[in-house]
């Protein structure tokens, strides 16, 4: 029982550190790093456009670079993207209604597999 | 009573695996059977109002204001260092009298547009410089050549990336006017 | 003429594996008898061996450089080295399949050679399992992607192998890769045998163990070795992308590993046999799945193989046959085959059985996050993508709690446990890992990720070391140690430990190599210098180049910070006979770290400027060394001979 619970607890703590990334004292060249590796090199195969040097790929960065230093925060940035290229630019896909199944696929598969394997064990005799 | 329930609901758990498989394979089978039909490049912009674009303006019949909303017409994204470019032009050249053609010189000097225009032809009814690519990004550009067609009321009806053929013009215009 | 004979030796081979077909099904299923079944023997070794001939007429015919074959005309050329000029064979779509067909020959040929003595009529019916796969895909290689086509008039000359393919690491990647997908087939030959025959027991858990552990062996290095490849060949600084195709290889490797561990509670304890034989008829299916996203071309991605929709129905229908004959016949014997005997939770196989949990979870999570642009257009008609910041951020928090629980699995006992016995045998290792955590804490610092991995890395350690240490040490006194113990210890426990010695080493090297990167990214001319925290690194020059089949530009960067200065050579490569480019980063090794420089294309063109990408990647090699670590581990396993009980 006690065994179950350290572990759910376990791997939220995680799940919820790791999903908060510290955003608030990074400075830009670093922000633009992570900004510009979340967004799709459009017109490459599967590449960010922080690691592509296509025409394409060395605009958006100029674009994206300018509007950090205006102040813009990385949400503005990513609609002003998503509004010309569509939400294919992202490769983080947004969190809303469509994706929803997405986002939370992995805890409920976790619970589900978790709930069926423990039918498994001598679990509920205890 | 509930405990009974749910136990002979689990006896069903074992099938969960091949109705996973058979949602998984419809999506599969439909994806494989259209992947044709989707392969086209699609724009969040269809159908949308063209937005404003800040270009310089070197000559023409007429001022973008003047046609939006009103008549359908092109716009023609190419520049005088693209190779592709120069296939595509003498298809605009071929239906400059037909069609309403606005020219956006990409990323390029008005000198070298002047000469590339002198040397082909020139198709455009108004002839405009995105020198920085800026305006070229607000349309969702992928690269030059790129071609977007305007309806008579200002929308976005289709847009082709990569040269134009005579037969791609045909298809997309009809295509347009059945619509 | 060699071509026409190797397409001969395949036609042979798909008559026979029909004839194999009707024949293994009368002895299945209508009336069996010995003197059939070693007929099946003979007809089995026979289409084994017309596989693999088949397969090295190929290669001989690109050694010959036969332009007549349209297949070496699109994917040879030669002005290529010998070893090019083989590994091309593997290079595409149609030779790949050969290969495959030849593996599948391979396996088959000792699975025929190693099941002489056992029961026959259970091993009929895994003659018969992997028959049906072979005949799939035989008929897949003939019908759809043929590689001995002609074409006439004959060229003069190939038209050359795309140029990231041509390197070292290309020409064993695949094969290693293949070994582990088709090495699947036996586990799950076994596992639709098991079913058909409807029993389960101890020692088929056993006599498929070998075959589970060669294919994750396989699986492991050639997936490594991938990302090696792409590590020095893409010049994009990284070892994994999150690619679609880099993930439908990681999907069975991850099931493979969870299938690892439950066919261990089968084999010792008897249990979870339901969960074993899905595991294997899934990851077989994975595999199928994989080939089929990356050969129809259905997902965006760098791995571009010719995509053919015909290709794609085809291997796609094959998919939905076999596994959705597996998976019914799955629901109709289930009860026949689970014990009702409850695992005891805390237990070594309580904890093997959580551990699957995590792994089966992660595999879904990336099965679905690779498919789920498909999803979304198919419903809504939009494109979307699902990425590496996307995986990253749902897959970490899934594996590593069970990492984390693999330290505690390897301390405990199979069957009853208590809590304070647990705890007793693991107190040591805990007061010395809260001891390290408080050093590393105070010493180090980073995100709270470089962290987590750091001290799971440590756990995972010491917890192999706590156990070697119980097992050899007397019951008397705690510091009483006696080495001649250590020979009782079963040679397969000392692979486990180096299998998990090796993720341990891996988990350092991601968490070191990702936290604590340095990335510079601008644009240099020559003689330009620029600083990355204590490197100073200078471009000197750039030098033209002309080879036989390629001209290139190296770029000459001097750097300054590590104890000696060096010079390093990024190289940008225009191949003549495809007019590809590819790039060849720069990378210098020092100690487990890399420097790692590439060179961008000259930008505007005669500017003399040029995009330079420098990384520093510490501890990066850790990572695939752990992975080999792992792979070697598996090795050792299977070497113990008195496993055969």
């Amino acid at each position: 029982m006690n065994f179950l619970k350290i572990f759910l607890a376990f791997f939220i703590c995680i799940y919820i550190t790791s999903s908060y990334p510290n955003q608030n004292n990074i400075n830009s060249e670093k922000r633009f790093i992570e900004l510009s590796s979340e967004l799709r090199c459009l017109v490459c195969q599967n590449q960010s456009l922080l690691e592509s040097d296509s025409e394409l790929a060395n605009d958006l960065k100029e674009i994206i670079y300018e509007k950090i230093n205006e102040g813009q925060s990385n949400n503005q940035i990513k609609n002003f993207l998503v509004q010309r290229y569509g939400e294919f630019i992202l490769f983080k896909p947004l969190f809303n209604m469509a994706n929803l199944l997405l986002w939370v696929t992995p805890l409920i598969s976790f619970i589900l597999i978790a709930f069926i394997a423990i039918r498994k064990t001598n679990y509920k005799e205890k | 009573m509930i405990k009974k329930e749910i136990g002979s609901f689990l006896k069903y758990i074992k099938l969960s695996p091949i109705i996973l498989f058979l949602i998984l394979s419809y999506f599969l089978f439909w994806k494989i059977k259209n992947i044709q039909n989707t392969k086209e490049l699609q724009s969040v912009l269809l159908n949308q109002d063209l937005p404003k674009l800040e270009l310089e303006y070197v000559d023409g019949k007429f001022t973008l204001n003047s046609l939006l909303g009103k008549k359908p017409f092109i716009i023609n994204f190419f520049a005088s260092w693209c190779a592709p470019c120069r296939q595509e032009h003498s298809v605009l050249e071929k239906y400059s009298k037909d069609l309403i053609i606005i020219g956006i010189a990409y990323k390029d000097d008005i000198n070298n547009v002047k000469k590339f225009l002198s040397e082909l032809g020139d198709p455009y009814d108004i002839l405009m410089l995105d020198p920085n690519g800026r305006a070229a990004i607000d349309l969702g550009l992928y690269g030059v050549p790129e071609t977007y067609f305007i309806d008579s009321k200002g929308k976005i009806k289709y847009r082709q990336v990569g040269p134009l053929t005579v037969k791609k013009l045909e298809n997309i215009l009809k295509s347009l006017k059945v619509n | 003429m060699v071509a026409e004979l190797g397409f001969i030796l395949l036609i042979f081979a798909f008559v026979l594996s029909a004839i194999h077909l009707f024949f293994s099904t009368r002895v299945c299923f209508i009336n069996f008898s010995e003197d059939n079944f070693f007929i099946l023997r003979k007809i089995n070794f026979s289409i084994c061996l017309l596989l693999i001939a088949s397969f090295l007429f190929l290669i001989i015919s690109y050694v010959l450089s036969d332009f007549s074959v349209l297949n070496i005309y699109n994917n040879s050329h030669t002005n290529k080295p010998l070893l090019y000029k083989v590994s091309g064979t593997w290079g595409n779509h149609e030779g790949s399949l050969l290969m495959w067909l030849a593996f599948l020959g391979g396996y088959g040929f000792f699975l025929t050679l190693y099941t002489k003595n056992n029961n026959k009529k259970f091993t009929a019916k895994v003659f018969f399992t992997s028959n049906i796969v072979n005949i799939g895909f035989i008929g897949f290689t003939i019908f759809t992607s043929n590689p001995f086509l002609r074409i006439s008039p004959i060229p003069e000359e190939g038209k050359g192998l795309n140029p990231v393919l041509q390197d070292p690491g290309l020409a064993f990647h695949p094969p290693l890769l293949y070994l582990g997908y088709v090495g699947l087939t036996i586990p799950f030959a076994y596992s639709i045998a098991a079913l058909l025959e409807g029993k389960i027991d101890r020692k088929w858990a056993n006599e498929i163990r070998p075959w589970i552990l060669i294919s994750w062996i396989f699986l492991t290095l050639g997936i490594t070795l991938g990302s090696f490849w792409a590590y020095y060949e893409l010049g994009w600084g990284g070892w994994w992308f999150w690619d679609p195709v880099e993930n439908v290889s990681l999907l069975p490797w991850l099931l493979l590993t969870a299938l690892l561990h439950s066919n261990r509670v089968t084999e010792k304890r008897d249990n979870l046999k339901s969960w074993t034989i899905l595991l294997s008829i899934i990851a077989f299916s994975l595999t199928l799945l994989g080939t089929f996203i990356v050969r129809s071309g259905l997902l965006t991605s760098v791995h571009a193989f010719a995509s053919d929709p015909a290709r794609g129905i085809y291997i796609l229908s094959f998919l939905f046959l076999i596994t959705g004959a597996s998976l019914i016949l799955y629901v109709i014997k289930y009860d026949k085959i689970e014990s009702d005997e409850k695992l005891n939770l805390l237990s070594k196989e309580g904890g093997l059985l959580l551990n699957n949990v995590f792994l089966c979870a992660s595999t879904v999570t990336i099965l679905l996050g690779t498919l789920w642009p498909l999803f979304v257009e198919v419903i809504t008609g939009k494109d979307i993508s699902v990425g590496a910041p996307y995986f990253n951020l749902v897959f970490l928090p899934i594996i590593l709690p069970a990492i984390f629980v693999s330290g505690v699995i390897i301390n405990i006992n199979w069957k009853r446990n208590t809590v304070e016995n647990l705890l007793k045998k693991l107190n040591k290792a805990i007061i010395i890992f809260v001891f390290l955590i408080g050093v590393i804490l105070f010493l180090l610092e980073g995100p709270i990720i470089f962290f987590i991995g750091i001290i799971l890395s440590i756990w995972l350690l010491i917890s192999i070391i706590n156990d070697f240490y119980e097992k050899i040490r007397t019951k008397k006194s705690i510091s009483d140690i006696k080495l001649s113990k250590a020979f009782s210890i079963p040679i397969s426990t000392y692979g486990m430990y180096l299998a998990h010695f090796g993720l341990a080493v891996f988990i350092l090297g991601v968490a070191i190599s990702d936290s604590k990167k340095l990335y510079y990214e601008g644009v240099m001319k020559e003689k330009e210098i620029v600083k990355v925290e204590k490197f100073k690194i200078q471009l000197k020059e750039i030098i033209e180049k002309k080879e036989k089949n390629w001209i290139s530009q190296t770029g000459n960067f001097s750097v300054e910070g590590f104890k000696k200065n060096i010079s390093m050579f990024a190289e940008r490569r225009l191949y003549l006979d495809t007019g590809m480019p590819s790039t060849e980063a720069a990378i210098y090794r020092n100690f487990f770290s890399h420097l790692y420089i590439v060179m961008g294309q000259e930008q505007p063109l005669n500017s003399g400027k040029r995009i330079v990408r420098i990384y520093f990647n510490p501890f990066i090699i850790l990572i695939w060394s752990g992975a080999f670590l792992m792979a070697f581990g598996g090795l050792i396993s299977i070497c113990d001979k008195k496993r055969n009980r």
